[in-house]
C-alpha cells in the first residue's frame, strides 16, 4: 500500500521541481546546461585555493531579487 | 475613481474569457459599472459566454476606426444593468489596432465606467502588446498544469518589463482529491513557483460549463468556483475576503489521507 501511495504521490512533486529550475533559468536566459558549465568552472577556481568535496557542490538561484547561491563543502585539513 | 484591468494567460484555454465573464457580472452586481472589452480581434468569444452574441452590431474596430461612436458599440447587458459589452471584431485582421489607440480608448472608457475588465487573447503578440497598454492592473490566470505555469511565468516578465508591477494571480481549475493525493500542484505550490500575488482560487467547477452553455455566468447556486468569483470581485473592491482552505473543504479526503499516512 505504502509503495502504491509514495508511486502516486510523486507527480505533483515532480511538475513542482521541474517548473522551480525551468522559470529560473529561463527568467536569467540562463540554460540548464550553462548552470552546469557554470558548476563546473566554479569547482575549478575553488579547488585551485582550497580542497573542497566536489561531488557535494550545488549552485542554485533564488528568486525576488535573484541571487546566486553556491554550496561548496570545504575539507579540514585532517579529513583529507 | 475607474479601474483598468487586463486578464491575460499566455496560453489559451485556462479561463482568462469566463474569469473576465464572472468578475465582470460580479462586480456589476456588487452595483459597479463595468464594461468588458474583447480585444481578442478575429477570434470574438466574450459575447457568447456573456449570452450577448445576438445583440452586437459594431465592435471594437469600429470604434477605433471611426465607423461608429463607443455608445453604438457597447451592448448592455439587461439582466445587469450596470455591465456593458465591447465586443471583439470577428473578420478584420489583428494589426487594424496599435497600442496607442487601445490607450485612448480606454481613457475615453475611463469617464463612463468604473471598472474597465479587458480580456486579452492568448500569445505575446501584437493583440497581448495592445490589451496591455492602457491597463493600471494585471490580473494573470493559470492553472495548476506545467504548461500554464510556465506561459504565466513569461506573461509576468513581459507584464513587469512593460512596466505594468501591479499583477495578481487567479489559480483556476484545481481539483482538491488531485492536489490531496499529490497528483496536482497546490495553491501554495504555483505561488511559490510564481512568487506574484494571489488574488483568488477557483476550482474545477461542472456549473461553470453549464453557466458558460447558458450564456448566463455567476447564476449557479451552491457553486464554490462562482463563489470565489465573487469574493475575487470583493478582493477588487477593497474587502479583506478569507481564502479558502482547498483541503479543508474536502474533509473526507483528507481523513483518507490521513489514515494513510499511519
Amino acid at each position: 500500500m505504502k509503495s502504491f501511495l509514495q508511486g502516486k504521490r510523486r507527480s505533483a512533486g515532480y511538475a513542482r521541481d521541474r517548473m522551480k529550475l525551468l522559470l529560473i533559468s529561463e527568467r536569467i536566459d540562463c540554460s540548464p546546461q550553462m548552470m552546469k558549465m557554470l558548476t563546473n568552472d566554479l569547482i575549478h577556481t575553488v579547488k585551485k585555493y582550497v580542497t573542497i568535496e566536489e561531488d557535494q557542490v550545488t549552485i542554485q538561484i533564488t528568486q525576488e531579487p535573484p541571487v546566486l547561491h553556491a554550496n561548496i563543502p570545504v575539507l579540514n585539513k585532517r579529513d583529507r | 475613481m475607474s479601474e483598468v484591468i487586463v486578464i491575460t494567460s499566455g496560453k489559451g484555454g485556462v479561463g482568462k474569457t469566463t474569469t473576465v465573464a464572472n468578475i465582470g457580472t460580479g462586480l456589476a452586481m456588487m452595483g459597479k459599472k463595468v464594461v468588458v472589452v474583447d480585444t481578442d480581434i478575429g477570434l470574438r468569444n466574450l459575447d457568447v459566454v456573456l449570452g450577448l452574441e445576438n445583440r452586437i452590431v459594431y465592435n471594437l474596430v469600429d470604434v477605433i476606426n471611426g465607423s461608429c461612436r463607443l455608445r453604438q458599440a457597447l451592448i448592455k447587458d439587461k439582466r445587469h444593468p450596470e455591465l456593458y459589452l465591447l465586443p471583439s471584431a470577428q473578420t478584420k485582421d489583428k494589426s487594424a489596432v496599435s497600442p496607442e489607440q487601445m490607450i485612448k480608448l480606454t481613457e475615453d472608457l475611463r469617464e463612463e465606467f468604473d471598472f474597465i475588465l479587458l480580456d486579452c487573447p492568448a500569445g505575446i503578440e501584437q493583440g497581448f502588446k495592445n490589451a496591455i497598454a492602457g491597463a493600471d492592473k494585471a490580473l494573470v490566470v493559470t492553472t495548476p498544469e506545467v504548461s500554464a505555469i510556465r506561459d504565466a511565468d513569461r506573461i509576468i516578465g513581459l507584464l513587469e518589463a512593460s512596466d505594468l508591477r501591479d499583477i495578481h494571480l487567479i489559480i483556476n481549475r484545481l481539483r482538491p482529491d488531485m492536489i490531496s493525493r499529490g497528483d496536482m500542484m497546490s495553491v501554495d505550490d504555483v505561488i511559490e513557483i510564481l512568487a506574484v500575488d494571489l488574488l483568488g482560487t477557483i476550482l474545477d467547477d461542472e456549473q461553470i460549463v453549464v453557466a458558460t452553455n447558458q450564456g448566463d455566468p455567476l447564476s449557479g447556486r451552491n457553486s464554490q468556483a462562482e463563489e470565489e468569483y465573487r469574493n475575487i470581485c470583493r478582493r477588487l473592491l477593497g474587502e479583506e475576503v478569507p481564502f479558502m482552505n482547498i483541503r479543508q473543504k474536502r474533509g473526507v479526503f483528507r481523513r483518507i489521507g490521513g489514515i494513510f499516512k499511519k
